[in-house]
């Protein structure tokens, strides 16, 4: 059978390319200097810790080199990249306040709605600074936590001083390095022991500025026995410069806590994606990652679990997209750090018109994790012969009373089971689309639902451009 | 590059997190005082039969193997430079076109007091539709440094079966590369079984250059005490209909110490390839390091590719019952671990060589 070729259009991305006018309150000077950390610390009126913690990161970060794997950042020039844009408001409490053309643009990606239907709780991040937080009041009362970073660095200072940067720190990479230097907005939530939050929160990230770097940190705590689960959404208009996105999730779960964690992200295209996030897992806790890259023009992203405490557990599940012109890295990274834990891994990628989807991941089982086991799957679709499919996983295993299992599979859509679908009548481009959907379906169902529609949206607009 | 006193050489196609250490494999500087090696490599010196050549390499051989690819480095520009420059011995053969040699051509690299250095140049020549057999017998007594390059041309419609055996003394060290370069239906086979060495590293490159050349490559190692072993084979699938297989097999002892890299690179243009890598590792002591990178990159989207990998300890349910029936637990992993061997083992078509292996494996587990 003839193998079907496919054309290529622009995509329309919809509501996430809404531009909005670049209004801001205070933007800070372009490039790194000691002098805009100084400036971006003192406009926050931040404790003195804290700028000295911002000076030393700086100091690390100009002491590491570039990554000397993965896509190339050769076009990042931190001399153009704005790193704090103030928006024209102050924190709401109430989203009637929020100014109206903000307000219009997350109505438009369906956050209010989103909230008055799903969600236990709200933030809304635009581009540097939290703009909107709002958490349902029963939750208040069984003490827990959901506010923006800086609130918490004022209202719970301890905490963030014992917590912020202890489990990726600064000198890990020289783009955590960089947020430390830089880093503003984000959340902040505690979930105190026994309490479970059965209904999801949920922060929505927003970079409307132009050149701009958006570097947000989430810091999550879940007590003993506490239950959370958390959806972080991100998206940008597209300009022609690039934004730099590098930001941080920590994320501590107790003894017998459970976090699940899931982010859809849809970065424009001239985004450069280096977000890092982690998660260390205490005695029987359970991390679970639900991942979706879609947009980006670079992404590098592998969120990492750490099972310090015996019997915990991690899975992993994750998708990415990648098309025209857009290099996404992404991956996960266990550590089986003690006795009996447990992580699944699982992760779908689809690559057309030139994207170059890239799956690296790292699984290590230390001396004294006996008795631990893994299992990965990796599974890869390629949809054209111009885009690449790149599956670079590494097993690093040190005790003999464990069990390993990997597999990973690169393929393309079969023209068999295309002809199939079309001998009963359905079109070629419904055929692809059903097999694409399919092929996302164990991931798709990991979602909320509203998520999880978001997801076939834009497996949808990803793929007309192909099949129109 | 050197890093303290330890030179890094074999890298990986594509590089991953540095703090692995699985981008490289790692060598100890060592002073390598070059000497001749004089013992003979195969029974009929210099035999010209209807089958085709088989002789000492000659300077004009070496300089005319222009079929490698010139981006070709096998484990480091030095280490390969050595071996066609100053090998101090090496064998040529070259099958004869629509030939069938059954025997096997075997070269028998023996390491002794007075020949502890090897550098060995073997150049492989098989012409359209040949079939040739090769095996080579790394094994030594005495501590000794051993560096070898095997470079093979399959021409069109040729099959060629390789063997390699390694025995050489736990504190040799044993730097081998191998590299195939295949034409329009051109296949190899690999049945390659590592047992000895204190530092082992393989390098295996196989160019899928013409449509519908295959490799099927077999694997086979035990790695006990302090000793080291490190692999990185790559497929590159440039052909259209091109077909690789990796299967690699073995058992880790003591503070043994592998890392196997294993590639398989569909290129664009590689239409309908297919690359399937395998891996099981067993494990058999709580001090072992178990390193895997199967790596699969794609640029073409008519390809089936797929790796697998497992690990995992002596299967307990096996060795309860076989200790139930008076087996001492070491014997009874020993038999498990041959098990899993043997299948790669009797593939080797020289019966004494396969009793030779055999004997090596038991002697290992009685050491214990």
């Amino acid at each position: 059978m003839e193998n079907i070729k496919d054309t290529i259009k622009e995509l329309e991305r919809g509501v996430y390319d809404i531009i909005n006018e670049d209004r801001y309150r205070y933007k800070s000077q372009k490039g790194l200097t000691k002098e805009i950390i100084l400036d971006i610390s003192h406009k926050k009126n931040e404790p003195e810790w804290m700028t000295n913690f911002r000076l030393k990161s700086l100091e690390t970060y100009q002491n590491i080199e570039m990554p000397t794997w993965g896509p190339s950042l050769e076009e990042l020039d931190m001399d153009n990249i704005v790193t704090y844009v103030q928006p024209d408001t102050k924190l709401n409490g109430n989203w009637e306040e929020v100014p109206e053309e903000i307000k219009d643009t997350f109505d438009k990606l369906g956050i209010p709605k989103a909230e008055r239907e799903s969600l236990a709780g709200v933030g809304a991040q635009y581009d540097s600074e939290v703009v909107y937080h709002s958490i349902r009041e029963d939750l208040v009362k069984q003490g827990v936590i959901y506010t923006d970073m800086e609130s918490a660095l004022r209202d719970y200072e301890d905490i963030i001083k014992e917590y912020f940067m202890t489990l990726v720190p600064p000198n890990d990479h020289k783009f955590v390095a960089l947020h430390g230097a830089v880093w503003s907005g984000g959340s902040f939530v505690y979930v105190p022991e026994g309490v479970e939050v059965e209904i999801p929160l949920q922060s929505y990230f927003r970079l409307n500025s132009p050149g701009a770097g958006q570097f947000e940190h989430t810091l999550i705590i879940v007590d003993k026995n506490a239950k959370l689960h958390f959806i972080e959404g991100c998206s940008a208009p597209k300009y022609n410069v690039t934004n730099l996105h590098a930001g941080c999730v920590e994320l501590f779960v107790k003894e017998g806590a459970y976090l699940r964690y899931s982010t859809i992200e849809n970065w424009s295209r001239n985004m450069l994606n280096l977000n890092t996030k982690r998660a260390v897992v205490e005695k029987k806790g359970t991390i679970e990652w639900v991942s979706g890259s879609f947009g980006s023009k670079i992404s590098m992203l592998y969120p990492m679990s750490i099972l310090k405490g015996e019997g915990a557990r991690s899975e992993f599940t994750g998708i990415t997209f990648a098309g025209k012109g857009q290099i996404l890295d992404t991956g996960t990274k266990v550590v089986h750090a003690a006795p009996y834990t447990y992580s699944t891994i699982n992760t779908k990628s689809i690559s057309k018109s030139g994207g170059e989807a890239i799956y690296r991941g790292s699984v290590r089982v230390a001396k004294n994790a006996h008795h631990s086991k893994s299992t990965i799957s990796c599974e890869s679709l390629m949809l054209d012969d111009l885009s690449r499919a790149d599956t670079i996983p590494v097993l690093d295993i040190m005790n003999d009373e464990v069990e390993i299992g990997h597999e990973a599979k690169i393929g393309k859509i079969s023209d068999d089971t295309i002809f199939y679908l079309m001998t009963r009548g359905i079109s070629e481009e419904e055929a692809k689309a059903m097999i694409v959907r399919g092929f996302a379906e164990p991931i798709a169902k990991e979602l909320p639902l509203e998520y999880a529609v978001e997801m076939n949206n834009l497996i949808k607009l990803e793929l007309e451009g192909s099949i129109g | 590059m050197s890093e303290n006193n330890r030179k890094i050489i074999s890298p990986i196609p594509v590089r991953t997190w540095r703090g692995l250490g699985v981008n490289h494999a790692f060598l100890e500087e060592q002073d390598i005082k070059l000497k001749p090696y004089h013992r003979q490599i195969f029974e009929k010196r210099n035999s010209i039969d209807e089958f085709g050549i088989v002789t000492e390499l000659t300077e004009k051989q070496n300089q005319e193997a222009h079929f490698i690819d010139k981006q070709y480095k096998g484990l480091d520009q030095n280490i390969l430079e050595q071996c066609i420059k100053e090998y101090n011995t090496g064998v040529y053969i070259e099958a004869q076109e629509g030939t069938s040699r059954q025997e096997p051509i075997i070269l028998h690299y023996t390491l002794d007091k007075e020949n502890n250095t090897l550098i060995d140049n073997n150049l492989i020549i098989a012409k359209e539709n040949s079939e040739i057999t090769v095996i080579i017998q790394y094994d030594s007594k005495v501590k000794g440094y051993h560096n070898g390059l095997t470079r093979i041309f399959g021409k069109k419609g040729s099959r060629i079966k390789l063997v390699k055996v390694q025995t050489l003394s736990d504190d040799s060290t044993h730097l081998d590369a191998v590299y195939t370069k295949l034409e329009d239906n051109a296949e190899i086979e690999y049945t390659l079984i590592e047992l000895g060495a204190k530092n082992g590293i393989i390098h295996n490159q196989s160019d899928l250059i013409g449509t519908n050349s295959r490799t099927n490559l077999k694997m086979a190692y035990i790695t006990d005490k302090d000793r080291k072993i490190d692999m990185n084979y790559i497929m590159n699938h440039v052909g259209r209909e091109t077909n690789s297989q990796i299967d690699v097999k073995g058992a880790l002892l003591d503070e043994a110490d592998k890392i196997f890299r294993g590639t398989i690179d569909l290129r664009k243009g590689a239409v309908k390839a297919k690359g399937k890598e395998e891996e099981y590792t067993i494990l058999l002591s709580d001090k072992v390091r178990n390193r895997s990178v199967p790596i699969l990159l794609c640029t073409e989207h008519e390809v089936e590719g797929q790796h697998a990998a497992s690990t995992g300890k002596v299967d307990e349910n096996k060795l309860f019952y076989l200790m139930s029936r008076g087996l001492s637990e070491y014997e009874a992993k020993k038999l498990i671990v041959e098990a899993s061997l043997n299948p790669i083992i009797d593939q080797i078509p020289d019966e004494l060589i396969r009793e030779e292996i055999n004997d090596y494996v038991r002697r290992k587990f009685i050491n214990e």
